[in-house]
Parts: C-alpha cells; sequence; structure tokens
C-alpha cells in the first residue's frame, strides 16, 4: 500500500494532498497560538477530518491497484463520516452555544461514530470502483443517501446557526464579523463537496481540496482577525491570572510554588522561575503552611490573613492574602492558592482619612470626635486611679482683631504658633484640640489635685500671652480665656463636662479676658438663669411685649416742647412695666440687640408717621446699642427701613448713642453717624461727662447734640465738682457747636440754674416723665395751651429714678 | 433694717420650698461674690458683669416667685402681704439699677454702701416675706394633697 511505485500522482492528486498538509499546518498553527481554547482544539479535529478525506482521496486517485484504491476509499469515506460532526462542534464551540446545544452535539456525534463504524467494518456504501479521467473513483449505492442525508443535513443546521448568529449581530460588530468569517469559510468549504459527485457518475474534476484549503486560510484569518478564541473559559482563566492586579501562587501541598502570575513577579519582584520552585514559607512567612491543612483552614477551606513583605526596591509592603485550599475528588489537599494583595497604599490612604477625620487641617491637632474619644477614655482610667481630669475650653483674647488687621493668613499662622505653645505646655499624656475658629479645649488627666490644675493653667495662660512674632515680622500678642471644668469634683458625662468647661470660659471672657475660670453649678444656674432671661426678652419682641414711652425735651427758655427721648419698656406678664435699666444690661453685647434694636427704630418711625397725621411734628430720639450701629450695613438696614415709613421725615429722627459705648469703637461710630447724617438722621451723645477724655471724642464724633449725664444734673446743686462739670459741658458743646440737652431736672431750682448756665434744652421729671404715646400727646397739648408754663412744686420733689437711658450704663 | 453681719448661706434662711430656696442660694453666692471683688484692675468689670448677673437673676427668680404666688391663690388668700411682696421685689431691681448706675460713676463709697443695703434686704426679705409666703405654699400643697 506504501509502494509509491503503486501510484501515479495526478497533478489534482498532489493540489488535493498539499491542501491537506496545509489544513493541518493551519490547524497546528491555531492550535499552537491557542493552546488553551477548545475551539481551536475543535477546529484541529474538523480539519484532520478534512485532511483524512483529502489524503484519502489523493491517494485514491493516484493509485493503481484496485485493492489499494478501496482501501483508500475507506480512508477518504472514513473522514467523510467525521466531517460534519466535526464541523458542528466547531461551529457549536465559536458561536458558544455548546452547553445549549448538548443533546444535538451527542446525537450528531452518535450518528458520526454509527457511519464511522458501519464503513470501517462492511463495504458500505459503496458499490464498487471505477476508473475516470483521474483515477479510481467510488461509486456509491442507493443506500448512500442516508449517509448523504445526515451529510448535508448537519452542514445545512450548522451554515442556518451561522446565518442566525449573522443576522442577530450588530451590523459592523464584532459577533458580526465573526459570523461573516465563520459564514464564508463553510460556504467556501461547502463547495468542496463538488468530489462528491464522481462517486454518482458525474464525471468533474475534483478540485475541493482548493476550496478546503480556502476555507481553513479564510478561518485562520478570521481567528487572528476577530479573535475567536478568547471568550472561552480556559483561555480567560488564563488571561485573568496574567492581567489581574492580585498576586497569585498556587502551591502544592509539601509547601513548593507550583505556578505563579505576573503580579506576583510584580509584586514579589522576583523572576518567575525563581518563584516558581520556591518555598512559599520564604516568600510569604506567614502563609503557614503545616502538615495538617485540614487542621489550618477549618471549615471552608479558605482563610485571610495580613502580613508583611520586604521588598528589595519599594520597602516593606502590606500584603492582605485569601488562601483557599483545593481538593481532589476524593478531598484530599492537592493545592493551596494565595492570592495577595498589595494593601500598601490603601492602608496609608485610610490612615490619611483617618488623619483628616480625627485632626484639624490647619494645626493637625486633635478635632473635637477625637477628642470626645480621648476624654472618654481618660474619665474611664480616672475611675481606676481616682485622678482627676480636667476640661480646659480655651478662647483666644484679641484673635479676632488679628485676623481683622491681618487678615486671615496672618491669623492662620497665629493659630498654628498658638497650638504649638500649648502641646509645648503639656505632658505628652495630655490632649490638645482645637474645636473651630479660636477655640481649642485641652484634656488634662490624672491630676492629682486642683492645684496642680491652676499650676497648668497657668503656665498655659503665660505661654499663650508672650507676645508672638509672625512671618510678616509684625509681633502679636493675644491671650486667652480659659474655662476649667473638673472631673469628678463635676461629675456628669463628659458633653456636659465640655459644655461647663465652655460656660466657665465664657465666665472668664465677661469678667476680664486673660484669666480661667473653674466652673461650678452656682455659677451654671446664674448663666442658666442669664440664658433663660434672654430667652425671656426675645420672646417679649414675639409677643410685641415691648412698648415705647416718650419723655419730652423742652426748651425751657422759648417755654417749647423741641422733641422726645423714645425709652423702651417691658410689660411683663408677671413683674408688670419692667425698666430698661433692668433688662437692656442683659441683652446689650447679645445678638438679640440687632431686633429690639431695629424693633425700637421702626416703633418710633411709626409714631412719628402717627403723630403727624394729628398735626404734631416732634423730632424723636431713639437709644441704639453700638452693638447695632456697628452692624456693617447698619446704613443700610437704617435706609431701608426708613423707606418703609415715607410718612416719616429722616430728619424726624435722631439716634442717641451712649458716650462710653461709643468709645468702644470710635472709628467706625464716626463712620456710621457719618453715613446716617447723609440720609438725615442726626446724632445725640448720651450720658456725656462720665467717659474718659471726653473732650477728644467730641472733636471725633460729628454728632449735632451732647446730652450732659443725668447725674451730674441731678447733684450739680449739691456738689460744686458736678456743678463744674456740666458747666464745662455746656461750654464745650458752645465751642463746638453742638446743642446741648440736660438730663435729669428733677426741681425748679435746677432749670433755673441750667438757664442761668446758658443750657436751654432739658429733660427730667421737673418737666415731665416718660409717658405711653397717648399720656404724652395729651401733657403736649396741655403744655401748648399753658404758654406760662411753671412748676409744679410736688411734682419736682418725687424723685424717683429717671432711667432716662436705654444702654443703661 | 441693714445687716451689719457678713452674709451668708444657712438653714435659716430656707423658707421650705425646693425651688425657692435654690434661687435665694444663688442669689446670695452673687451678692457674696460681689463683696468680695473690692479693687483689683478688673474689679470695674467683674463687677459689671456680677451686677448683671443680679437683674437677670432678680427678673429670673421674682417671676418665679410671682408665678407661684398666682398658681397658689396666695394673691387672693393674703392681698396685703403679696402687695407688699411684690412692692419689694420692685425695689430691690430699682436698687441693682442705681448700684450699676454708682459703680459706673465710680463712686465706690456709694457701692459698698449700696451693696450693704442688698444684702441686708436680701436676708430680711427672705426671712419675713418669702417665709410668709413658702408657709402658705407649704400648708397649701399639703392641705390640696391630703
Amino acid at each position: 500500500m506504501f509502494n509509491l511505485d503503486e501510484y501515479r500522482f495526478t497533478f489534482l492528486a498532489l493540489l488535493n494532498l498539499s491542501a491537506a498538509v496545509l489544513v493541518c499546518y493551519h490547524s497546528g498553527l491555531v492550535l499552537y497560538r491557542e493552546r488553551y481554547s477548545p475551539v481551536s482544539r475543535s477546529f484541529l479535529v474538523a480539519s484532520l477530518a478534512l485532511a483524512a478525506w483529502l489524503v484519502g482521496g489523493s491517494f485514491l486517485g493516484a493509485c493503481l491497484d484496485e485493492s489499494v484504491a478501496f482501501l483508500w476509499a475507506k480512508v477518504q469515506t472514513l473522514g467523510l463520516a467525521l466531517i460534519p460532526a466535526a464541523v458542528y462542534h466547531f461551529v457549536a464551540l465559536a458561536l458558544a452555544t455548546q452547553e445549549r446545544d448538548r443533546r444535538k452535539l451527542f446525537a450528531v456525534w452518535c450518528f458520526a461514530v454509527f457511519f464511522f463504524i458501519l464503513t470501517l467494518t462492511t463495504d458500505y456504501p459503496f458499490r464498487d470502483l471505477y476508473r475516470y479521467a483521474w483515477g479510481f473513483c467510488p461509486r456509491f449505492g442507493w443506500t448512500s443517501v442516508f449517509y448523504m442525508a445526515y451529510f448535508t443535513t448537519i452542514m445545512l443546521v450548522a451554515l442556518r446557526q451561522i446565518f442566525m448568529e449573522y443576522r442577530g449581530a450588530r451590523r459592523g460588530g464584532l459577533r458580526w464579523f465573526r459570523a461573516r468569517g465563520l459564514l464564508l469559510v463553510l460556504l467556501v468549504g461547502y463547495v468542496a463537496s463538488i468530489d462528491l459527485l464522481p462517486s454518482y457518475g458525474i464525471s468533474v474534476e475534483p478540485i475541493g481540496g482548493v476550496f478546503l484549503f480556502m476555507a481553513t486560510a479564510i478561518a485562520v484569518g478570521a481567528f487572528k482577525h476577530y479573535r475567536f478564541l478568547d471568550v472561552t473559559p480556559a483561555f480567560a482563566a488564563r488571561t485573568i491570572m496574567d492581567t489581574m492586579s492580585d498576586a497569585l501562587l498556587i502551591v502544592d501541598p509539601e509547601g513548593v510554588i507550583r505556578h505563579s502570575n505576573s503580579a506576583a513577579v510584580r509584586i514579589f519582584e522576583m523572576r518567575q522561575d525563581a518563584l516558581d520552585g520556591s518555598e512559599a514559607n520564604a516568600v510569604l512567612p506567614a502563609a503557614a503552611l503545616t502538615d495538617n491543612l485540614d487542621a489550618a483552614f477549618g471549615a471552608g477551606d479558605s482563610a485571610t490573613f495580613e502580613t508583611t513583605f520586604d521588598c528589595h526596591t519599594r520597602g516593606r509592603r502590606q500584603l492582605s492574602v485569601c488562601a483557599s485550599l483545593i481538593r481532589d475528588h476524593a478531598a484530599r489537599p492537592v493545592a493551596v492558592i494565595y492570592a495577595a494583595q498589595d494593601v500598601t497604599e490603601r492602608k496609608l490612604h485610610s490612615a490619611h482619612l483617618e488623619q483628616i477625620a480625627h485632626h484639624d487641617a490647619l494645626t493637625g491637632l486633635p478635632n473635637r470626635l477625637l477628642f470626645g474619644d480621648r476624654l472618654r477614655l481618660a474619665i474611664a482610667q480616672n475611675q481606676r486611679d481616682a485622678s482627676h481630669v480636667a476640661v480646659c475650653y480655651l478662647d483666644l483674647d484679641g484673635f479676632k482683631e488679628v485676623n481683622d488687621r491681618f487678615g486671615h493668613e496672618v491669623g492662620d499662622q497665629l493659630l498654628i504658633e498658638v497650638a504649638n505653645r500649648l502641646t509645648a505646655c503639656v505632658r505628652g499624656t495630655d490632649t490638645v484640640a482645637r474645636l473651630g475658629g479660636d477655640e481649642f479645649v485641652i484634656l488634662l488627666s490624672g491630676l492629682s489635685d486642683e492645684t496642680e490644675c491652676r499650676q497648668a493653667l497657668d503656665r498655659l495662660l503665660r505661654r499663650v500671652s508672650a507676645p508672638c512674632v509672625l512671618n510678616c515680622g509684625e509681633s502679636v500678642t493675644v491671650s486667652a480665656s480659659i474655662g476649667v471644668s473638673l472631673f469628678p469634683s463635676d461629675r456628669v458625662d463628659p458633653d456636659t463636662l465640655v459644655r461647663h468647661a465652655d460656660h466657665a470660659m465664657y465666665v472668664a471672657k465677661q469678667a476680664g479676658k486673660n484669666r480661667y475660670q473653674l466652673f461650678d453649678h452656682s455659677l451654671e444656674q446664674r448663666i442658666e438663669a442669664r440664658l433663660a432671661t434672654i430667652c425671656r426678652v426675645a420672646k417679649a419682641l414675639e409677643l410685641d411685649q415691648f412698648c415705647l414711652y416718650y419723655q419730652p425735651k423742652v426748651n425751657c427758655r422759648q417755654s417749647r416742647v423741641v422733641g422726645a427721648e423714645a425709652l423702651i419698656r417691658w410689660q411683663h406678664p408677671t413683674l408688670g412695666l419692667l425698666l430698661p435699666a433692668e433688662f437692656i444690661p442683659l441683652i446689650e453685647d447679645e445678638d438679640l440687640a440687632l431686633p429690639v434694636g431695629e424693633w425700637v427704630i421702626r416703633k418710633a418711625l411709626s409714631q412719628i408717621v402717627a403723630w403727624r397725621r394729628e398735626g404734631v411734628e416732634l423730632r424723636i430720639s431713639i437709644n441704639a446699642f453700638a452693638r447695632q450701629l456697628l452692624q456693617p450695613d447698619f446704613t443700610h438696614t437704617l435706609a431701608s427701613i426708613l423707606a418703609d415709613y415715607p410718612g416719616a421725615g429722616p430728619d424726624c429722627l435722631q439716634i442717641e448713642i451712649v458716650e462710653t459705648a461709643a468709645l468702644k469703637d470710635l472709628d467706625g461710630i464716626r463712620h456710621v453717624i457719618e453715613d446716617c447724617r447723609k440720609l438725615g438722621v442726626t446724632f445725640s451723645l448720651d450720658d456725656f461727662g462720665t467717659g474718659y477724655s471726653t473732650l477728644a471724642h467730641l472733636r471725633h464724633l460729628p454728632a449735632e447734640e451732647i446730652k450732659v449725664d443725668q447725674s451730674f444734673v441731678r447733684d450739680m446743686l449739691l456738689r460744686t465738682e458736678d456743678l463744674a462739670i456740666v458747666d464745662a459741658v455746656i461750654g464745650l458743646g458752645r465751642a463746638f457747636g453742638r446743642s446741648v440737652v440736660a438730663e435729669g431736672v428733677e426741681t425748679q431750682a435746677h432749670i433755673d440754674r441750667l438757664l442761668t448756665l446758658g443750657c436751654d434744652v432739658m429733660q427730667g421729671y421737673a418737666l415731665a416723665r416718660p409717658m405711653a404715646a397717648g399720656d404724652f400727646l395729651r401733657w403736649l397739648r396741655d403744655f401748648r395751651l399753658d404758654p406760662v408754663y411753671r412748676l409744679q412744686a410736688g411734682e419736682a420733689s418725687e424723685v424717683g429714678l429717671s432711667a432716662s437711658t436705654m444702654g443703661g450704663d | 433694717m441693714h445687716n451689719f453681719e457678713p452674709l451668708e448661706w444657712s438653714d435659716a434662711l430656707l423658707t421650705g420650698v425646693a425651688a425657692i430656696d435654690q434661687q435665694h442660694h444663688i442669689l446670695v453666692d452673687i451678692l457674696i461674690e460681689a463683696r468680695t471683688m473690692q479693687g483689683g484692675d478688673s474689679a470695674d468689670r467683674r463687677f459689671e458683669r456680677i451686677s448683671r448677673d443680679l437683674l437677670a437673676y432678680a427678673i429670673y427668680h421674682f417671676d418665679t416667685e410671682e408665678q407661684l404666688m398666682r398658681r397658689t391663690g396666695y394673691e387672693t388668700a393674703a392681698p396685703e402681704a403679696a402687695e407688699h411682696h411684690l412692692a419689694e421685689h420692685r425695689h430691690f431691681s430699682e436698687e441693682v439699677v442705681l448700684l450699676r448706675a454708682e459703680a459706673h460713676l465710680g463712686k465706690a463709697g456709694a457701692k459698698a454702701a449700696l451693696l450693704s443695703f442688698l444684702e441686708g434686704w436680701l436676708v430680711n426679705h427672705i426671712l419675713t416675706t418669702d417665709k410668709a409666703l413658702g408657709n402658705f405654699i407649704v400648708a397649701s400643697t399639703s392641705s390640696s394633697s391630703e
């Protein structure tokens, strides 16, 4: 059979033979490229079947001996028997329908095996051999119809499946290209079945090999271009292994690394060939491989742990390792797979987040959150060793001024400096935290007694108040007000302890700054009473419990009422009518001063409008809070309030400001006065003479009117010093061109004396008490009716509290 | 009426009404504190604060007391005592306002005298006027609970 002398190869036979070789070569190439893909293996099977068919055909055609030719015909037909099943299997894998078509695949292979065995053991499907132009050719009997039907059906089913895939895919997409490639491969390959025609007596040249060669060439091209084979699980597994970021070590039960991936090479900085074959414990020290793997892993066959690995170039790395135990069918351990993740960066990041969450960004000090934790810990500790814990709430004095004057950057610098000083001032076991702004809180723990705490506080105050030279070259000095609550003498929860320290700080601040104040309960109750009273005042505003009383300013020389001072009263539901001096001091430094102040302005303006309707034209002066005037937008607020009362001319409104209050910010008040004068509103300096260096202020404050403080007026008849002051103020007013009003005029004697001194405009009980609006109007009418105004001696002797100021001091 | 003994909290000042006693104790504390801060750089500012606390506390405490008087029917049961009580309250606040004005002018002697007056006032008020109210409240609550 293999004596080449018995063959005479025609050109076509050689062509078919070489096609067979190329088909095998192609499939070998595919298998080599895509070792892990089942598609390439099934492609090989199909190619071998085709090659068998081609080889059988070409030797059959070249063979001279009929009996040998019959054997080749058998080879050819055996190949043919396998072709449909192999092609169908390949298509199923290529389209990934093998799972769905499992039963069809099985049936197809059953048929293939059936025909294979039938051909091998019987003469089916041949009738005989005959010779034609290209050598021997088998002649098929009629029973071959079954064979051909099987062949054609399966090939058509495969074609249909590919066509459906082609139709279903998006035009131009990868699936579409793949299906089109496959379709082309099958159609071209199918042309090769013309080689079967001579077996039915139709004489054609058997050039099927050429088409098969073309088909496999197209297939190889399609594989290469459209990456047919990369979707298979095995291929994916390999790809995943090599593209995953976790280092994968596959270790046998003896603890030797059998396989590693490229991430392992990268993370462990070892060559793959060095890694594979080395001891797992040498690479992963915590791998803890023991003889008893079952015990080491426990239930679930997996374990996670963290370990470190010292890299040659990147130093110590933190690894998070997940180990899985792999067992064979008899549940014996066969391998351990370690997936190690480099979590160094993530740990750093989470440490950073931790830092952000628990620390202040500017100073790096712990924040309120962390302080709370430390405080709870310290209290727990204290209960064990019976020491004291101090919570020191610290607020900088004068920080705002530094910020306003030098800007935020310098302010921030100062805060950092203070933070450093505070930290340097306490022991390592103490905590300095920043609560925000210029507020810090310091936790001193393990104190043996209160004296130790006081010493620490004195130290803190001294350090903070030392001059501080900033980067800009300026030297600034700030101080601290510290409130302190002590545990366990103040046995409350941590939050309350901080609140108590805050309260005490408030008191320290009020008491004159640069000091500390220990919290005590009486103090808290006082503060609570104060806050409760402030709340009552706020409520009073809401419930409209305030009203304005009016006290006339009279020009006694001309016997003419020139204006009225509006004075606030609180109609308290239980305590009755309260004077401003009784409650205004409580709110003058609070935000509540602003709405109360605005209420006064509005009420006075509406009164001006109401009186104008009655034909009474009077200038009303109101008392304003310094805090209110120093609001940056006060002038705008005032302008918009004035706009709400078009019936009241702005020149009818006068604002009285207490001299000492104006001293708090002389420049600021001066600007406000200047701006408001543009609106037509005039100013009066109240309680004049009580401040220091009165003369200097008067030059700077462009107020039209000054009011001599009532205490001087009241006592001027008894005390020569007071008389001298009154006289001086009147002289000042004359010198600076300001009108002068004397307050606290209680008797006719006062009036007479003031007229002699040259002060004409007066206010006081001798003329009239402050009155409600209706009473004032009645009084005014009577006053006008009686131009020869005489005082009643009895009324004048009724000395009480004139309380004509709103500021109270 | 002036009490020249140093002001001090003692059980003698108890009225029997816990809410009132607690507030009295605080009033006494404030006055003692005001007394102790004569002199020193910041004395004026501390005095300013303490006298302000006194004002606030007066409003707070008198409000409590006067509400109690109304609730317990003291005004109708003892109208004269109640009226006297209220008048004393008004007087106290007025004196504090005066004290503040004096302190503001730096009249130290006047301040000390006024403080003495306030201390004496407080003790007398508690011992007579408030105790009467306390007895009334204790009696009325115990009779109503029987």
